[in-house]
């Protein structure tokens, strides 16, 4: 008598999506050390994510890259897998669209193209400015969306000027807004920003009581955000 | 009615990575003397909120599997009572006595595991550590009553094809509904239905790790509906031999979530035996 070994009943199989977006601020404003700073340390920080990428397999890193300042532009139009993912390097110039790139955000979080079945976006917002278009409603909109709601939003804020009541209306938590004076601290919260993904990408479930309406949803571990006056090399901004 | 019953749960890929144990639970119970059986599958939330999920898990079925045989008790004899019972007063009566009673186990069982430890918390907050889902089916030889809280998949097959039982709005991202949410009877979906148990099928329950791990929710019933032919072909028993496996493959291959799968062929006449 011969035995049948059964196989494992057909469906194909996926890692869950986990999109990420470095969301940039290339107004004039930027222009010279700060930009520079951020080109250099999203590029340092690329191969960390990419090394922490590797250790969950079950994930799948998904990167985009968003500037915007006269008018708000894709970088990277597809989402690219970290693995393919690098950086090119921006310039600055023009005014501070941010609206323009919360609609642009927008319209990649609706349902489709995103799966209902992804992890919750990140978005990285880095600005040292006040917007200049009416980014009020663009964001309400964005906010609006089931995924954005879900998604967390951490920003970066950077020099003595930036609008941080903005960046809270975006991000919706204080501590989510990241201090950055100078080169050395941009550098840093760029780098802890990086690790925003791999926090985010655990299947650990958490109990909602709302279904998800509400502020944006902190699983974070925001204990190991850098102090912003540990490192205080450089000149202030 | 004599019910195949087989489950299994098996630890994420991902939990597996960083030692940490599977907070799925599943379990059933024959209830004899109204020729039934409660199932459930239920899912542990597993965040560093939720330290004994495992056990809120496994404290979610029994409960569901002990409530529900309570009702059935009550109502012993008389199906069609028991089914008017449950479509009128599940999402109520019967949601509100599985709250509670899981609830009051979860502060049993913390209070025996503490011993003198801290005695200033809340039930609230004990009730949090043990947070679970929980996805119910009670099986008669006439209807079936499902009730659900939180994440996870109750599905209805036949030659025809697959039928959710419950359809809710998905939550995105992780978060869910709990049982140990305050007033989480609020949040319970029940469904009634009459069974044909002339007719071949099965129901099979699952946490979302199972759902979360294919591509899409076509590809979801896809496997669905070919363990349901491998059920109807090879038997419960032969599959049970496979499906710890299986459920691994899937895990590793897919979300990395904990899995728990649970199926119940109870239909009469020839097609009752599925361990030909």
């Amino acid at each position: 008598m011969t035995t049948t070994r059964l196989r494992r009943p057909g469906g194909e199989l996926a890692s869950r999506p986990l999109h990420f977006f470095w969301i940039v601020d290339c107004s004039g404003s930027m222009y010279g050390e700060k930009i520079s700073t951020v080109n250099h340390a999203i590029q340092e920080a690329v191969p960390d994510m990419k090394e922490a990428a590797d250790d969950n397999p079950n994930a799948q890193l998904l990167v985009r890259t968003l500037k915007f300042s006269s008018g708000a532009e894709w970088v990277t139009e597809d989402p690219v897998n970290i693995e393919d993912f690098s950086w090119d390097d921006l310039s600055a110039g023009g005014v501070t669209d941010l609206g323009r790139a919360f609609d642009l955000l927008s319209e990649q979080l609706t349902i489709p193209p995103m799966s209902d079945r992804a992890l919750p976006p990140v978005m990285v917002l880095l600005s040292d400015g006040q917007p200049t278009d009416d980014y009020k409603s663009a964001l309400e909109r964005l906010l609006n969306l089931p995924w954005g709601r879900k998604s967390v939003r951490v920003a970066i804020s950077i020099g003595q000027d930036a609008a941080d009541d903005m960046l809270y209306e975006f991000t919706g938590n204080r501590e989510l807004i990241l201090p950055a004076k100078n080169a050395s601290t941009l550098a840093r919260m760029i780098k802890w920003a990086s690790t925003v993904a791999s926090m985010v990408s655990s299947p650990l479930s958490r109990h909602t009581e709302t279904g998800g309406i509400g502020s944006a949803p902190v699983f974070i571990d925001m204990n190991n955000i850098p102090s912003p006056d540990e490192v205080m090399t450089g000149d202030v901004w | 009615m004599k019910p195949h019953i087989i489950g299994e749960s098996v630890c994420g890929a991902s939990h597996r990575r960083v030692g940490k144990e599977c907070q799925d639970s599943w379990g059933y119970k024959t209830i004899e003397h109204c020729d039934s059986v409660a199932l459930a599958v239920a899912d542990g939330h597993g965040s560093e909120a939720c330290p004994h999920s495992k056990i809120g898990s496994g404290i979610a079925v029994s409960t569901f599997c002990d409530i529900i045989e309570k009702f059935c008790r009550n109502d012993a004899g008389k199906t069609d009572s028991l089914h008017t019972f449950l479509n009128r007063e599940g999402e109520i009566v019967v949601a509100k006595s599985i709250e509670a009673e899981w609830k009051r186990r979860v502060l049993c069982r913390h209070s025996a595991d503490a011993g003198a430890g801290r005695q200033d918390e809340g039930h609230s907050s004990i009730c949090v550590k043990y947070g679970s889902t929980l996805a119910g089916l009670l099986v008669t030889p006439k209807f079936f009553f499902a009730l659900q809280i939180g994440d996870g998949n109750i599905a209805f097959m036949d030659d025809s094809g697959l039928k959710p039982v419950i359809l809710q709005d998905r939550i995105l991202g992780n978060e869910t509904y709990s049982l140990s949410g305050v007033h989480s009877w609020k949040n319970v979906i029940c469904v009634t239905g009459r069974r044909d148990a002339g007719v071949p099928h099965v129901f099979m329950l699952s946490t979302d790790g199972f759902i979360n791990s294919f591509a899409s929710s076509e590809e979801y019933e896809k496997s669905c509906l070919g363990y349901y032919e491998m059920i109807r072909k090879h038997g419960v028993s032969e599959v049970a031999k496979y499906l710890g496996n299986w459920l691994r493959e899937t895990s590793e291959m897919g979300c990395g979530d904990d899995i728990s799968v649970l199926f119940c062929s109870a239909s009469c006449g020839e097609d009752e035996r599925p361990d030909r």
